[in-house]
């Protein structure tokens, strides 16, 4: 009778928690069409410098958030693929050629992007994970990537630094490109 | 025999819900409000606006909020419907604002928002426990009065541009979180 009775396994007590949290981290970077927009973004904002450096990784999560919330909710938003992709081919090209436009183009610009990306997210949350944690880590994971940019993006005050960037633009360009070709067929 | 037997092999009810240190319902307490992000985040996050706000409402929020939030878990005792886990994200999301945008508030609404988020958080805080009792409650509101003299007083002294804008970026990411939570809340309820 023991036998058949199931008790609780507690060998992972707080797995469910874990794997939400871990799960949240590793969402972000589990596409590179996420990761070259994200990083984009940093290195834009470091390109821009003060107050651009900061107010775009400060727009990108909270716009983001806005598309995972409509992502969750079940709100379609049409084209979200071709978004993306068109997220790294226009980074990728304001990072290449170094375009300062205002201050509010540049938010509004990645702010577009950001909700693509959060909707992508959103939708593709996977049931049954710790809500809290998932969100935190999710959230975590985008904002490293932007850090990740900024720090990579201090480079500019050198010369080589700034050809650098630019190249690494072009490269972000050339690989959203790849991704709008996939996304178009 | 064997039915006695069987009947002490049984599984147990887990108690998930409140953490038990053995050191009695304060120290309990104390745990579980410390291993509770819900509760954690939206106080570390108001805590550190009331550092950027200066002492005056530094000290404002410090000594009302967590009698408001003591109140606020009474208040739920004695009230029997449950609070939805939407109050706790939606505090997280309206706390992360505040702080991101840097929000600049006279003394009396500083009050206000003290109390209202004291209160609201401590209803949740009930909500989220299984019957822990006031010593635990009581413990749980001394660490969460221990975490904003803490991290109010590590804001507070900060003047580097750079500081403040991280301080505030963290807002950002905690709006972002009280947000995708109240998704979560609405896809539960859909």
């Amino acid at each position: 009778m023991s036998l058949v009775q199931p008790t609780i396994a507690e060998a992972h007590i707080l797995g469910g928690e874990a794997v939400g949290f871990m799960s949240g981290i590793k969402h972000p970077v589990s596409g590179w069409d996420h990761i070259i927009a994200m990083v984009s973004v940093g290195l834009w904002g470091a390109q821009l410098s003060m107050p651009a450096t900061w107010l775009l990784p400060l727009t990108f999560p909270l716009v983001m958030a806005v598309g995972g919330f409509l992502g969750i909710i079940g709100v379609p938003l049409p084209g979200t693929e071709i978004g993306i992709a068109l997220s790294g081919v226009l980074l990728g090209t304001v990072v290449l050629f170094e375009w300062r436009p205002p201050l509010y183009w540049a938010a509004a610009l990645v702010g577009v992007f950001g909700l693509y990306h959060g909707h992508a997210h959103g939708a593709e949350l996977p049931p049954g994970e710790d809500a809290l944690l998932y969100s935190l880590g999710f959230v975590i994971g985008t904002g490293a990537l932007h850090l990740t940019g900024i720090g990579i993006g201090l480079i500019h005050r050198w010369l080589w630094g700034r050809r650098l960037l630019r190249l690494a633009g072009g490269c972000v360009c050339a690989m959203g490109l790849s991704y709008l070709w996939t996304g178009l067929r | 025999m064997l039915l006695a037997v069987n009947l002490l092999l049984a599984a147990l009810p887990a108690s998930a819900h409140l953490v038990s240190t053995g050191l009695g319902p304060v120290y309990d307490g104390v745990s579980h409000f410390t291993l509770t992000p819900e509760q954690i985040l939206p106080i570390v996050t108001l805590a550190l606006l009331a550092g950027l706000r200066g002492p005056a409402h530094a000290r404002r929020v410090l000594f009302l909020l967590p009698p408001a939030w003591l109140a606020g878990y009474l208040a739920a005792i004695a009230s029997s419907p449950a609070l939805p886990p939407l109050v706790p994200a939606s505090a997280l999301l309206l706390a992360g604002v505040l702080l991101a945008t840097d929000a600049k508030f006279s003394p009396t609404v500083a009050v206000g928002v003290a109390v209202a988020f004291g209160l609201a958080l401590g209803a949740a805080y009930e909500t989220s426990t299984d019957n822990g009792g006031l010593l635990s409650a009581m413990g749980a509101c001394a660490c969460l009065f221990v975490l904003l003299a803490l991290l109010s007083a590590v804001s507070l002294p900060l003047r580097a541009h750079a500081a403040i804008i991280a301080v505030r970026v963290s807002g950002s990411w905690t709006a972002a979180l009280g947000l995708l939570m109240v998704g979560w809340w609405v896809r539960g309820h859909a």
